[in-house]
């Protein structure tokens, strides 16, 4: 007679979880598609303020950042705080009429609907003087960019 | 011996490192909180300016040592707080202090005829109604009051962040105390999200307005 060989008694057979990781990155690749994370290198040091009277801003994608604060690099942009908007360090006290354009363009790519709710967000080093900030606030008020938040961290 | 059964790989653990990536990615584009001081600036051009009279101007000067002067003394930043509320209250009686004017239902809808053609001041007036409406007739500062912050070049921006959260701080005060007068709880419980809560928010706002006015630039780059 031949020889049973040892047969394991199975149970019901194993769901087969091989395509959960399938499910798993879908889930993923819809969050990465959908959720905005903006990552701007930042190329200046900045330190916030602290405040306690603040409020949440909503609505991240309608935020026009404006950087200031002392170069990393300080040999190409010497050590005093500078303005970076987007990727770039705005050269010089002339070229600060750059941030007028960058404020225009943001808003052209912005639906019609949303211009009104953008807000012009000031990164700044607490360190930081006030003359840039003011002439900055000047450059806004040219563009007609009149709602302005102070970026700080919540005491 | 081949074994006839093949054995399944078993894709468990694929699925936990999946999911430990997900979890990352979910929670590192929820970490930038941005918490910050919102203001609205006036814009160059507001048809003519009529000079406001000095006691309906609460002038808030930073020198480049960060020292603060206001109305015309030097002050420490503890004392800038009970100034504002003096300012906005005008409790003592302050010949320095404004006057304030009676918001009635009536004024309101006077000025919401005058204004018809301006937008702002309509909504402006529009809400003054809705807080009569809630509060009956009350004191206020006339609209065209306003405290100003002036800088100098050199003044640090940590020292204007912390004048303008004193500030708003003070204004916050006064309108938890009024909203616990007439709603029985503070104005910072108030739930925006809410509409009923939202009108509140509207009506106590107007009398208690903030009234910081971000300046033009001649006004603040002064040497002292």
């Amino acid at each position: 007679m031949a020889r049973f060989g040892k047969k394991k008694k199975k149970g019901a057979p194993a769901v087969s979880t091989a395509s959960l990781p399938d499910i798993v990155f879908m889930l993923l690749f819809f969050f990465m598609v959908t959720t905005v994370m903006r990552e701007v290198t930042l190329k200046v040091e900045i330190d916030k303020p602290d405040a306690t009277e603040t409020t949440k801003l909503e609505k991240k994608s309608l935020i026009a950042y404006l950087y200031v604060g002392r170069p990393m690099e300080t040999g190409i942009y010497g050590p005093e705080p500078r303005i970076q908007i987007d990727d770039q360090i705005l050269p010089s006290e002339a070229s600060e009429i750059e941030i007028e354009n960058y404020i225009l363009d943001f808003r052209a790519s912005k639906k019609e609907s949303d211009r009104k709710d953008i807000v012009a967000s000031f990164k700044v080093d607490a360190d930081a003087k006030m003359g840039i900030v003011a002439r900055m606030k000047e450059h806004l008020r040219n563009v007609d960019q009149l709602r302005i938040a102070y970026s700080v961290n919540q005491k | 011996m081949r074994n006839k059964e093949i054995r399944e790989i078993n894709a468990g653990s694929m699925a936990d490192i999946a999911f430990l990536l997900l979890i990352f990615f979910l929670v590192t584009t929820t970490l930038n909180a941005e918490w910050a001081i919102e203001r609205q600036m006036s814009s160059n051009e507001e048809g003519d300016r009529m000079p406001i009279p000095e006691e309906y101007l609460f002038e808030v000067k930073l020198n480049m040592h960060d020292e603060l002067l206001v109305e015309g003394t030097v002050i420490t930043l503890a004392e800038l707080g009970s100034l504002t509320t003096q300012f906005y209250t005008n409790s003592e009686a302050n010949p320095n202090m404004p006057d304030k004017e009676l918001i009635t239902a009536k004024l309101c809808e006077q000025r919401m005829e005058e204004f018809k053609n301006n937008p702002n001041q309509l909504k402006t007036w529009q809400q003054c109604k809705l807080a009569v409406g809630y509060f009956g007739p009350f004191h206020r500062l006339p609209t065209y009051a306003a405290i100003t912050l002036s800088t100098n070049e050199n003044t640090s921006y940590e020292a204007y962040i912390a004048v303008q959260d004193e500030i708003q701080h003070a204004v916050i005060a006064l309108r938890n105390t009024w909203c616990i007068k007439y709603f029985g709880k503070l104005f910072t419980e108030l739930d925006p999200t809410d509409a009923s809560d939202q009108q509140k928010i509207i009506a106590i706002r107007q009398v208690y307005p903030q009234l910081i006015s971000e300046l033009p630039t001649p006004e603040i780059i002064a040497q002292y």
